[in-house]
């Protein structure tokens, strides 16, 4: 049986891994993917050969990071169907291949370097250079507990599926959709509930642990001379990969 | 003669359903004592432990350590009494066990290397040094029970309260948990259905029964008479 809670935990586990990107300052590596946020959503679509030097600073990224390119990829594609059917509608409107293509470039491409980010970086290290940079901090809160929130739902449902593979197992005939569907929305409804009472048994916890709505980090940020220089790199390799997309058209 | 390390007179609490859930509870905990709470489900142990440590608020007095539990006290109250919870996995949130650990004092102020020496001190006395960088959801039920209990102690509370400590634990674990009670000097209130695990950990036993304390005494005495063991 899979466990589909694996994916956020590797997610996680990645994060805290060595390389020269992990040991980065969050703040920095927040600024540098935001740069190139900006610079790829602000690329021209006027041919296909225009993301092909963000993809390819992405891909340095990702051989720098040591964390796994292809499982990479394929978390990054989880976003492919929204900028697909946006992109779809508006080629029917415009008849303008290149601009619904370039949609979803910018789309994935985005969500591979924010991933790269996250894999980088470990929660608490994010939430802090979040922070750092000037998020408000009732943000980054809703954020850190959404995050948690998160986790805790996707315990409740990995269990909760077991439990019922354990007494379905599988046995259940697929085309009784009805029934599933019945199944599912009643599950989801313990699911919500379930998480709802861990969550605030989460709350009291921390509540009685000190927590006064603001989280604190035991690893306080510290910018090196080699995250400044990790920076002014990154700025430039983005501003050059920007550049050629422009040359490119 | 020193304070009560615990003191409560006249406590009511409904929940907002309109359950009562406690009917007038009096109950005193001498300093260094510990009483094991017993009663069946929902006969109320729990919310009990919960208005100690001001998670939840009802009606009568509660002191601690002869401080009144009210709003301008709270974080004082919640400073000097230590919850582990039942479910272990309500207490570890953070990514990893040392930055749970060191969550308390550094959220009371303690900054942040001072933080991560005490965290390291407490997991080397419980040893569970190695667990420091792992993940909490990835440990054992007895790591997990110990890396709680860690999480507690580095705040150095005058009163400890566990709530059902020995769900999840083998009897290795169990037996494991009673001998680092035992050497625990603090006030200790232990909710438990297991008998013989208090017994082990408790000298005293007060005995649930529908939001009121309906006996209270020596634990073998109060498990007899209230039939509490497995016949």
């Amino acid at each position: 049986m899979r466990d589909r809670s694996g994916k956020s935990l590797r997610l996680e586990e990645w994060s805290r891994r060595d390389s020269f990107l992990h040991r980065r300052d969050a703040r920095i590596k927040i600024l540098s993917a935001l740069l190139f946020l900006v610079a790829v959503s602000s690329t021209p679509p006027s041919s296909p050969a225009a993301f092909v030097p963000a993809g390819a600073l992405l891909a340095c990224g990702l051989y720098i990071s040591g964390l796994p390119p292809l499982a990479l990829l394929a978390r990054a594609g989880v976003i492919i169907p929204f900028p697909l059917f946006f992109g779809f509608v508006s080629w029917m409107e415009n008849n303008n291949a290149l601009f619904a293509g370039a949609l979803v470039a910018r789309s994935y491409i985005s969500a591979l370097a924010v991933l790269l980010l996250v894999g980088v970086t470990p929660l608490p290290a994010l939430f802090d250079g979040l922070r750092g940079i000037g998020v408000p901090a009732l943000l980054v809160m809703v954020l850190q507990s959404l995050v948690r929130y998160l986790q805790v739902i996707v315990d409740h449902g990995t269990r909760m599926r077991r439990a019922a593979l354990c007494r379905d197992a599988g046995v259940m005939p697929r085309r009784n959709r009805q029934s599933l569907w019945r199944r599912a929305s009643g599950a989801l409804a313990v699911l919500f509930g379930r998480s709802y009472e861990r969550a605030e048994g989460v709350h009291r916890s921390m509540i009685a642990r000190g927590f006064r709505g603001d989280f604190l980090s035991i690893r306080p940020p510290a910018v090196t001379t080699q995250d400044w220089l990790y920076l002014a790199g990154a700025g430039l390799s983005i501003l050059g990969a920007r550049m050629l997309a422009r040359v490119s058209q | 003669m020193s304070l009560p390390a615990i003191d409560v007179q006249k406590l009511c609490y409904t929940y907002p359903d309109g359950t009562p859930a406690l009917r007038g509870v009096d109950f005193q905990v001498a300093a260094g004592e510990s009483v094991a709470l017993l009663g069946a489900n929902g006969s109320g142990k729990t919310t009990f432990l919960l208005h100690l440590a001001g998670l939840l608020r009802g009606e009568g007095e509660i002191r601690i350590g002869g401080v009144t539990l009210e709003d301008e006290t709270l974080g004082a109250i919640r400073r000097s009494v230590g919850y582990v919870f039942q479910d272990s996995d309500d207490q570890l949130f953070m990514p990893t066990v040392l930055e749970d650990v060191a969550f308390g004092p550094l959220h009371r102020g303690v900054d942040a290397s001072e933080s991560i020496r005490r965290a390291r001190d407490i997991l080397a006395t419980l040893g569970i040094s190695h667990l420091e960088e792992r993940a909490p959801y990835h440990l054992s039920a007895g790591e997990k029970k110990r890396a709680c209990l860690a999480g507690v102690l580095v705040m150095k509370p005058d009163v400890l309260i566990f709530d059902e400590p020995t769900t999840f634990l083998d009897p290795p674990g169990q037996n494991e948990l009673a001998r680092l009670l035992i050497e625990l000097p603090q006030a200790k209130l232990i909710a438990t259905h297991d008998v013989y695990f208090a017994r082990k950990v408790a000298t005293r036993a007060a005995f649930f029964l529908a939001g009121r304390i309906a006996g209270d005494g020596p634990v073998e005495a109060i498990a007899d008479r209230f039939h509490w063991r497995l016949s």
